[in-house]
């Protein structure tokens, strides 16, 4: 009952901050998409670097370490190695949407190449991307508020009650919501991990040292990469293909187009790999786990760290561990239904119409929020995956668009918009073929070392992009001169 | 020309990985790779600490 309530009360805090983070701000397109372009470096930070913190990272990191221990270290290693291209990156990609007043990736894209039509694909890639990504929060939501609350609510509950929160305070207040939401999230989550993956060691094995010591002795092939599957190489690979999609995202562009100046992403990038250096007390949390709730098989790993909870502390605290959960959830879910709808309206909806007042396209915008709630709830509810899975599915899709993006920032670019447009399409059709099938390269290659077989299978369709890519810019380029679609 | 140091974190973690995937010595209570990570991910903020403020010197220059 004590953990219903806290849940409750910090359910009903995280509306009213978000409700009331519109002040009296005109919520027109600008305003709602992008914060008016006027965010500083605290609130940019926890938009971009409190995108480490998602119900993924909560759930899913402690149960990756749970069932296959020390190869969960590529969720941190993936985003700090992120955030050291993001020193260079970032700020390329903010002058030029500063320069040109641009709302979305999309517009990004379509302005750089000159080509509505590869806007449109740019668009589409995105929403169907974030889509996957929507529902590990929403199922992390329904997982986190039914354990914690000991049953009380059943999970489709929750993901309905959650997700009709988003809608009110996205619609509401846009961006501004979500980032004055964020600053509760991250205060409250980095107390609940930090304290947890200190305090749950020390309680069951004495210290951390002396935990590793146990794990060590009882099953020491979960504290190094493996000889197969999750090898070095794959951990190498893995590393390097997230690094390339992850700042693909649609949510992380809108991020970067509310910070007020370039100097905000320098400053960023410098402290944000130590932000994920936290992620080692989820690892911890994983770990220690694994010698005092065994048993949990398959998808069943990601509730490792509900589990302990429940076993090991009081219920008023196991209701503040939820309510952190549930911030995790509700922060990246908002953020990435707000850059789909946005995506949605102005890039493929109004792609036709470029002339289309602003007002017109945050309404349907704001539209297209619930619509997009509704789907990814329905997908929820159809069950299946862990949540490493599909999130593996969604950086697939999108960082097909990480070819023509670097080109584009080249001084002279060598990728024809014809050639961008190939490549991505080319990459996402094999991505799908391959998801679809559940292929690894060692299934695809018998036979092969495995130092070749254990790479990561995303780089297959984006090898192909590359190459698709270049050829057809090399033909167009000879063939017409100039770019013409 | 100093942005390039960047590639030294990368390098740092993920080449070194080959050599430092083992439990032992354990260092500060963690598996060694663990650890490796770790000072991987610090070396980062140094790096990137020190690029910012060479960046930071050059414009003064330049101004």
């Amino acid at each position: 009952m004590i953990a219903l309530l806290i849940l409750t009360a910090f359910f009903i805090l995280t509306l009213v901050i978000g409700i009331r983070a519109r002040q009296k701000q005109k919520m027109n397109l600008e305003n709602w998409a992008v914060g008016g372009r006027s965010f500083n470096t605290v609130f940019v930070f926890l938009l971009t670097a409190g995108e480490v913190y998602t119900t993924f990272s909560f759930l899913g990191g402690s149960g990756w370490a749970y069932s296959k221990g020390i190869s969960a270290v590529y969720v941190m290693v993936y985003i700090a190695l992120s955030y050291v291209t993001s020193y260079f990156l970032l700020p390329l990609i903010w002058k030029y949407a500063h320069e040109h007043r641009l709302v979305s990736q999309s517009d990004f894209f379509a302005k750089k190449y000159n080509s509505d039509l590869l806007g449109v694909v740019v668009a589409v890639v995105g929403v169907i991307a974030i889509i996957p990504i929507v529902v590990i929060q929403l199922k992390g939501l329904g997982i986190i508020v039914s354990l914690t609350s000991y049953g009380a609510i059943p999970m489709k509950v929750a993901v309905v009650v959650g997700t009709i929160a988003i809608i009110i305070y996205s619609v509401i207040s846009g961006i501004r919501g979500i980032a004055w939401i964020a600053v509760l999230k991250d205060f409250m989550i980095l107390a609940v991990i930090v304290f947890m993956g200190i305090y749950l060691p020390i309680h069951y094995y004495g210290g951390i040292g002396q935990m590793f010591d146990q794990i060590a002795a009882v099953k020491p092939e979960l504290l190094t990469f493996p000889h197969t599957t999750y090898t070095v190489t794959w951990f190498i690979s893995t590393v390097l293909f997230y690094v390339l999609g992850f700042y693909m995202w649609p949510q992380v562009f809108a991020s970067t187009f509310t910070a007020k100046n370039a100097r905000t992403f320098r400053k960023n990038a410098i402290i944000s790999p130590i932000y994920t250096l936290m992620l080692l007390f989820v690892i911890f949390i994983g770990l220690t786990a694994v010698l005092q709730v065994p048993g949990l098989e398959g998808d069943a790993s990601d509730l490792a760290l509900l589990q302990l909870a429940m076993k090991t502390f009081d219920p008023w605290f196991v209701g503040i561990i939820g309510a952190a959960g549930m911030l995790t959830a509700l922060v990246p879910g908002s953020m990435l239904l707000m850059s789909a709808a946005t995506l949605l309206t102005k890039n493929i909806i109004y792609s036709y119409k470029p002339d289309t007042p602003d007002a017109k396209i945050a309404n349907l915008s704001k539209f297209c929020v619930p619509v997009l709630a509704i789907i990814s709830c329905l997908f929820v509810f159809q069950g299946g995956n862990a949540l490493a899975a599909i999130l593996q599915v969604g950086y697939s899709l999108i960082v097909q668009l990480c070819p023509s993006l670097f080109a584009s920032l080249m001084k002279r670019n060598p990728v024809t918009k014809q050639g961008a447009l190939a490549g991505i399409i080319v990459g996402i059709l094999i991505t799908i073929f391959i998801s679809n099938y559940s292929m690894t390269l060692a299934t695809l290659l018998p036979g092969v070392p495995t130092a070749i077989s254990d790479i990561n299978i995303g780089f297959l369709p984006l090898v192909a992009n590359v190459i698709v890519t270049l050829v057809v810019s090399l033909l167009t380029r000879k063939k017409l001169g100039t770019d013409t679609i | 020309m100093v942005k390039l140091l960047l590639i030294i974190p990368f390098i740092f973690i993920l080449a070194g990985m080959p050599f430092a995937n083992r439990i032992q010595p354990m260092v500060l209570g963690m598996p060694f790779n663990l650890f490796w990570v770790a000072a991987g991910i610090l070396l980062s903020t140094c790096i990137l600490g020190i690029v910012y403020h060479f960046d930071k010197q050059n414009k003064g220059e330049e101004q």
